[in-house]
């Protein structure tokens, strides 16, 4: 099996390095042949990485313990479905997988694009290859997931415990999804760049790209969070940890290109940013990938030393000084066709956005790599903490949820004054209304968490507003009825109200994130069987304790009943493993989810006598995250669904606008 | 050009903004990475260093009580320095004799005393671990 | 496999070029063009759209709709130039 992975990883690499030079050379004139070729190269890659990965999960499934792979990331005993996710436990598993989504995607990208977009295609296809041969390199000769071992061992030393959770199994293969779809868009990008032909033509074959990119990045990351809530068990799921700084930064640039397109695309403007900010987004997840499989920083996933630093650095290099410099010369190319008339407008909202999201991005990447920097300069690797962190996020968090409120209701171009204040007087006067009902819960404890209640109202009947006007008119233009209207009202214009509901979606984050921080109640029980312990408002009685033994592992449980005002609220059962093959202890949490809060228990020891240490969090509004993210996705998809081709006919021009225009 | 010039001034104001947040808020959050034989008393320290042997086996119970969880740490590339450190909040499920962990907190009276919930244990996938383990040892 | 991989991968090559379609630039330029127009005319589009929603007062609507219309104007005599590609 090592011997099939290896070879036909080598193919592989021959495809990429030949769909390079083919697509390069189908440019001179004569010699359109070689474009066809180097399209058949991207999918003879496919197929080949294909097989390779195959070929993996076989050794894994079938326990070819001569693989050092399989016996480093599995076990006889190990189920099924965990030795599949084995595959993407470890850096050359991973990079794999990464190289097989790449040349899934490329061919993907091809189909779509080889007769829409022919001129761009050679360079993309070249600049695709170019990456799957990087990755295809470094697979066959610097961290091979096939290298056998020279003994071979008996059993394997098992899949660390920690990712044997349903949430491990999904979270790298999104992130991943996410990461590698970026490199379409960069391709294009450099192809536009390098062809000239910087017209919105190369906006238009990369941006649902993005938003497929942007949605699997944001459920990668959603998913991480979530598997840190039930798996880690410190009653938390985010810590600005540098893994998860490495999904969020390109997410957040994919965020903010996905808002300057639309000005480029509306208004011919911020087109070298666009391209900037394609390039950096790509970048930074390469650099994501490298962050996490390459342990240049301390975190909590770290892989341990790699060899892949170098490479890694040389290419990212790569990849970012090569497009900017072809930036910098097609300056010319690149001018805006129009200037910004007026700060009360949907482009400087935009622009706005755009710069918070940039700054937020970059305070992200200083924190991440302050440790390496200033062991560089002083030699001593010094960090920042969370409060670094959570000191920009919150403000530059908040004045971003602000505008997603204000966005809608500024038109483009230049809004006059009397037209601003009517639209702002509705959602103004329901914040406003707002924060007197707020009194009545406990939200203004905390003066932030009030504010952002207010905004959130703001944003949210902003966005109300801008549903029910349409509804109106859709309503009063034909006789449907109001959800029809709605319906229509969407369908019409996926983009724009697929980005409402993502809005929407966000305001409901920012509840929960608010919530969730700055009311957690904690405490600690050491109970015997029948003892009973209170945390916050709440009464906790150990019920029943248990003990079992299988060959995988060796788990101890309890049974927990919660009451609260006297009256039984919950049973939770919190457990802790321990996994033979590897003496590794794993915590299982126990959660009791309601919209209001969530009772989560660890169970921290339980001793022979039966007396267990438990460690209790009750924290807020946490289910609305998981709810927000359902919301993101569901907006997401409404605004990257693509509309139907009938759409695009000459009959829904508007009023005969094109007649009339010529007229 | 007058709106490129507003443009400038705006990404001038963005970059200034995050600057001063950037340096503001370092100021109050730098922690150095330590190893034991580098501790000065009263300076927040990322103490970096090696689970040394006899630490309890029962550690995240420990660490839940009032006098929390103490055990002893090794200097990394030094084994002889050690110093004792005091924790109290979750312990990682990988903590045991001979991880490297990382724990924030302060000298005080020549114990390392840790911030609550601070602990982080380096979790590396277990091949990569001894292989690790036999390039240190191979180098010393 | 790797035979019928690289039999696949050349076959383009050893056609005669005049079996490829040919490269037409004429109408890929129309193409362009078109897809601008279209976007142009979903603007006018939204943007009678947001005038009836009262998201758009009437001046400033009829100011942009008159720049919206223009560049369409210009956009279509463009393809028309091109031709029926």
């Amino acid at each position: 099996m090592s011997l099939l992975g290896r070879a036909t990883l080598l193919l592989a690499l021959a495809a990429a390095v030949y769909a390079v030079v083919a697509a390069l050379t189908s440019r001179t004139r004569g010699r359109r042949g070689w474009q066809e070729s180097a399209e058949r190269a991207v999918y003879g890659f496919c197929a080949l990485m294909t097989i390779a990965i195959v070929t993996m999960w076989a050794a894994l499934l079938t326990d070819q313990w001569d693989l050092r792979y399989v016996t480093g990331y599995s076990s006889s005993t190990l189920g099924a479905r965990w030795k599949l996710s084995a595959l993407w436990a470890s850096q050359p598993g991973s990079l794999l997988l990464w190289a097989w989504l790449l040349s899934v995607f490329a061919t993907v990208a091809v189909l779509l694009n080889r007769r829409r977009h022919r001129e761009l295609m050679p360079v993309a296809v070249a600049v695709l290859m170019g990456i799957g041969a990087f990755f295809a390199f470094m697979l066959a000769f610097v961290t091979s997931p096939f290298e056998t071992l020279a003994v071979v061992p008996a059993n394997g030393s098992d899949l660390n415990p920690l990712l044997q959770n349903e949430y491990m199994v999904a979270h790298p293969p999104m992130l991943y999804l996410g990461y590698v779809a970026l490199a379409v868009p960069f391709s294009f990008a450099v192809s536009a760049l390098v062809t000239r032909r910087l017209d919105a033509t190369w906006i238009a074959a990369v941006r649902r790209w993005t938003i497929f990119a942007w949605l699997f990045l944001g459920i990668g990351i959603l998913l991480g969070a979530r598997w840190a809530y039930e798996e880690l068990g410190w009653g938390g799921y985010w810590a600005w940890d540098p893994v998860e700084n490495a999904a969020f930064m390109p997410w957040l640039l994919a965020t903010a290109f996905l808002h300057s397109v639309m000005v480029q695309e509306r208004r011919g403007m911020l087109r070298v940013w666009n391209m900037v900010l394609v390039v950096l987004t790509f970048v930074f997840a390469v650099f994501g990938t490298f962050l996490t499989r390459s342990g240049i920083v301390a975190s909590v996933h770290a892989f341990g030393e790699s060899t892949l630093g170098p490479f890694f650095l040389a290419f990212i290099v790569i990849a970012l000084v090569g497009p900017l410099a072809l930036i910098v010369s097609r300056l010319p190319l690149l001018r805006s066709r129009h200037s910004l008339e007026s700060f009360a407008s949907r482009e400087a909202v935009f622009l706005f956005n755009n710069l918070l999201l940039i700054g937020l991005t970059f305070a992200t990447l200083w924190g991440t790599l302050y440790p390496v920097l200033t062991e560089a300069v002083t030699g001593d690797r010094i960090t920042v903490g969370q409060g670094f962190y959570n000191t920009i996020a919150l403000p530059i968090g908040v004045a971003l949820l602000a505008l997603t409120g204000v966005g809608p209701l500024i038109p483009w171009r230049k809004a006059s004054l009397a037209q601003l204040k009517r639209r702002f007087t509705w959602p103004l006067a329901a914040a406003a209304a707002a924060a007197p009902l707020l009194l009545l819960t406990d939200a203004w404890d905390r003066w932030v968490v009030g504010a952002i209640a207010c905004i959130a109202v703001f944003v949210l009947v902003s966005i109300a507003g801008e549903f029910w006007r349409g509804m109106k008119v859709r309503h009063a233009l034909g006789g449907v009825s109001w959800p029809g209207a709605l319906g229509q009202l969407v369908a019409r214009n996926r983009r724009r109200y697929g980005g409402y509901i993502v809005h929407v979606g966000v305001v409901v984050l920012f509840i929960g994130l608010a919530g969730s921080r700055a009311f957690v109640t904690e405490g600690s029980l050491v109970l015997s069987p029948g003892e009973r312990g209170t945390v916050g408002e709440r009464t906790f009685v150990l019920e029943d304790t248990s003990r079992a033994v299988d060959p995988h592992k060796m788990s101890t449980a309890v049974r927990l009943g919660v009451y609260k005002d006297g009256e039984r609220e919950a049973t939770l059962a919190p457990g802790r493993n321990l996994y033979l093959a590897s003496q590794q202890p794993s915590t299982e949490v126990a959660i009791d989810s309601s919209p209001t809060r969530d009772v989560y228990a660890v169970l921290v020891k339980l001793d022979e006598r039966g007396q267990a240490v438990l460690s209790i969090f009750v924290n807020p509004l946490v289910m609305w995250l998981w709810i927000s993210g359902l919301i993101i996705v569901g907006g997401g998809v409404v605004a990257a669904w693509p509309a139907r081709r009938t759409a695009r006919a000459p009959a829904e021009a508007p009023e005969g606008a094109e007649r009339r225009a010529t007229a | 050009m007058r709106s490129r010039v507003r443009f400038i001034i705006a990404i001038c104001m963005a970059v200034g903004l995050a600057g001063v947040l950037g340096v503001m808020s370092l100021k109050g959050n730098q922690q150095t990475y330590a190893s034991p034989g580098a501790l000065v008393a009263g300076k927040t320290y990322r103490l970096n260093a090696t689970v040394a042997p006899g630490a309890p086996a029962d550690a995240a119970a420990r660490a839940q009580t009032a006098e929390g969880l103490r055990f002893t740490v090794r200097d990394k590339a030094n084994p002889g320095t050690t110093i004792d450190v005091v924790y109290r909040g979750s312990v990682p499920d990988t903590f045991k004799v001979g991880r490297d962990i990382v724990v924030v907190g302060k000298l005080e009276d020549g114990v390392f005393q840790a911030q609550r919930n601070s602990m982080i244990a380096q979790c590396p996938s277990k091949f990569q671990a001894k292989a690790d383990e036999a390039a240190h040892s191979g180098s010393r | 496999m790797s035979v019928a991989v690289v039999a696949l991968v050349a076959w383009p090559l050893l056609r005669r070029e005049e079996a490829l379609p040919a490269p037409a630039p004429a109408a890929d330029e129309r193409r362009q063009v078109q897809e601008e127009l279209d976007r142009t005319l979903a603007a006018i589009n939204e943007m009678e759209f947001d005038r009836r929603a009262g998201n758009l007062s009437e001046e400033d609507h009829a100011r942009l709709d008159a720049e919206e219309r223009a560049r369409a104007v210009e956009l279509i005599r463009r393809r028309d130039e091109l031709g029926e590609g």
